[in-house]
């Protein structure tokens, strides 16, 4: 029971690792592509416009690359504004694939 | 002299008055026959220098312009000034404004007599169905046709949430100054400097387009100083309206019909629009097609146009004959609007087609939950052939406004068609 816990904690740590990294891979490539500088500092509460400078058709091909990636419109019920943000709306939508 | 607020720039922290916009309107020496304004206050000063003045100007931002010789030249013509082929707007330095005369320009400009005689033509440049934005010269008449002067406007304080030169921003512009409002410049900001500049300045009246309020519409703020929201430029989708409603719950949303071809001409309350009486006559739905009477239209539009009616290209369900009645479907079928601007994917492609190792491209719209719809292209490349994304891009941008720039590109084997044979154009 106990190593059952363990193996599934331990498969959600992978998991939130792997699908984190692709993110801010994902977000830094379009940062990257838009023309603009990549801050290295650039965190789960950097801020989609105000730090990264994304303005509306930059986030709007940035939804495109993400539901490409994780099978998810994070903005389809509201915008976010931060990279933890659509972290945690990616987050919901494989919970709930997973259930 | 008018010590009341015109401008407020939250971004910069300006507040100019009504008495200090008539210092600087006389100080305009000259008014170039394109102007091309590094902020809001500035074309402001500048376009109330060519109403006075009775001249032209066109106006551009970074993105858009040059007018060239023969659109200069045919605003001349329009305006019958000598100087056919003058580049330079027209007017020789004008001595304005005494004190009073800033009044009285202002209330020139609801008075319908001084309107119609008023010659200044300005220009606004289009999102363009071509590869280069289309100047479009409206009279002042056009220009004001929605305008509502009345005490109970007395009060009202606008957001300006339109770029400097972009029509819906004029109307707002005109709308406030006719009634000595103040306007606060809110294109630009994030949407934390906007939620608190609605609050600070206590903004009544907001006007945008839908991709506006997408990105405004979040999180749990709510703003009970604002008592109008107009929409236009695309469509609304209905979870849109009810987070507006939550956020602004004192305010009526009203969508607004409105094109630089033709100006503001109707408002909606909810989804359906009525004609009112005094364009009946002067609209009309063929085929499920909404068409506008050419006396409806901008000057040049007007000139270029031979038919008596024309066609919008929107397409509509009609709810009832009288009055008409009717609501919005689509715009026209193979347009894509990215955030309110209207695309035309068949210049795309011809754009596309110009490259030597492209043996086929398909330009479509992609739905999309921040803008409406993006541009996406799918291209065949000649046998042999190699191209990368970024110089696509890089290419198409030197004669394409931005949002026609396709910003997802696809590598294919083959171009999709429908059963017969045209391009899928939606995906």
């Amino acid at each position: 029971m106990v190593l059952m816990c363990l193996r599934k904690f331990l498969a959600i740590l992978r998991r939130l690792d792997r699908f984190g990294m692709t993110l801010m891979d994902l977000i830094g490539e379009q940062v990257v592509s838009c023309g603009k500088r990549l801050d290295p500092k650039m965190s789960f509460d950097s801020r989609l416009r105000e730090d990264l400078g994304f303005d509306s058709l930059e986030l709007a091909v940035l939804t495109v690359k993400i539901e490409a990636e994780f099978g998810v419109d994070v903005f389809a019920d509201g915008v976010v504004n931060t990279v933890g943000e659509i972290e945690e709306k990616i987050q919901r939508h494989l919970d709930s694939i997973s259930e | 002299m008018n010590e009341n607020l015109f401008w407020s720039d939250p971004a910069s922290g300006a507040h100019l008055s009504y008495a200090e916009l008539a210092i600087d309107v006389g100080c305009v020496a000259r008014v170039p026959g394109e102007f091309r304004a590094s902020g809001s206050y500035e074309l402001f000063v500048m376009l109330l220098a060519a109403i006075k003045a009775e001249t032209h100007v066109a106006l551009a931002t970074g993105e858009v312009g040059v007018a060239d010789a023969s659109e200069l030249s045919e605003a001349n013509r329009s305006i019958g000034t000598s100087k056919a082929a003058d580049l330079d707007g027209g007017a020789p330095p004008v001595n304005f404004l005494s004190s009073g005369s800033i009044d009285v320009l202002i209330d020139e400009l609801s008075d319908e007599q001084c309107v119609r005689a008023n010659k200044c033509r300005i220009g606004v440049f289009t999102s363009g169905t071509s590869g280069r934005p289309k100047l479009i010269w409206h009279s002042l008449k056009s220009l004001t046709r929605a305008i509502q002067v009345s005490p109970k406007h007395a009060d009202d304080v606008w957001g300006l949430a339109y770029g400097p030169t972009h029509f819906a921003g004029l109307q707002v512009f005109f709308q406030a100054i006719a009634n000595r409002n103040p306007i606060v410049g809110l294109f630009g900001l994030g949407p934390a400097a906007m939620h608190e500049a609605i609050d600070e300045e206590s903004i009544t009246h907001l006007s945008a387009t839908p991709t506006f309020y997408r990105l405004l519409c979040t999180g749990g703020n709510v703003h009970s100083s604002v008592k109008a929201i107009t929409l236009g430029g695309e469509q609304m989708e209905e979870s849109l309206r009810t987070r507006i409603e939550v956020m602004f719950p004192n305010a009526r949303v009203r969508n607004i019909y409105a094109s630089t071809e033709a100006g503001t001409v109707l408002v909606a309350d909810g989804e359906s629009f009525v004609v009112p009486g005094k364009y009946r006559d002067l609209v009309r739905i063929l085929e499920s097609e909404l068409q506008l009477h050419r006396s409806l239209l901008a000057d040049s539009i007007k000139h270029d146009h031979a038919g008596e009616y024309f066609k919008t290209g929107d397409l509509v369900d009609v709810l009832s004959e009288e009055p008409l009645r009717f609501r919005f479907v689509s715009r026209r079928t193979d347009w894509i609007n990215v955030g309110g601007y209207k695309v035309n994917p068949h210049q795309v492609e011809s754009r596309i087609a110009e490259f030597e190792e492209v043996a086929e491209a398909r330009v479509y719209g992609r739905k999309n939950s921040v803008v409406g719809n993006i541009v996406c292209c799918d291209i065949q490349l000649c046998e042999g052939e190699q191209l990368h994304e970024s110089a696509i891009k890089q290419r198409l941008a030197e004669n394409l406004a931005r949002h026609e720039v396709p910003q997802i590109i696809n590598f294919v084997e083959s171009i999709s068609l429908t059963a017969t044979g045209k391009k899928q154009r939606s995906k």
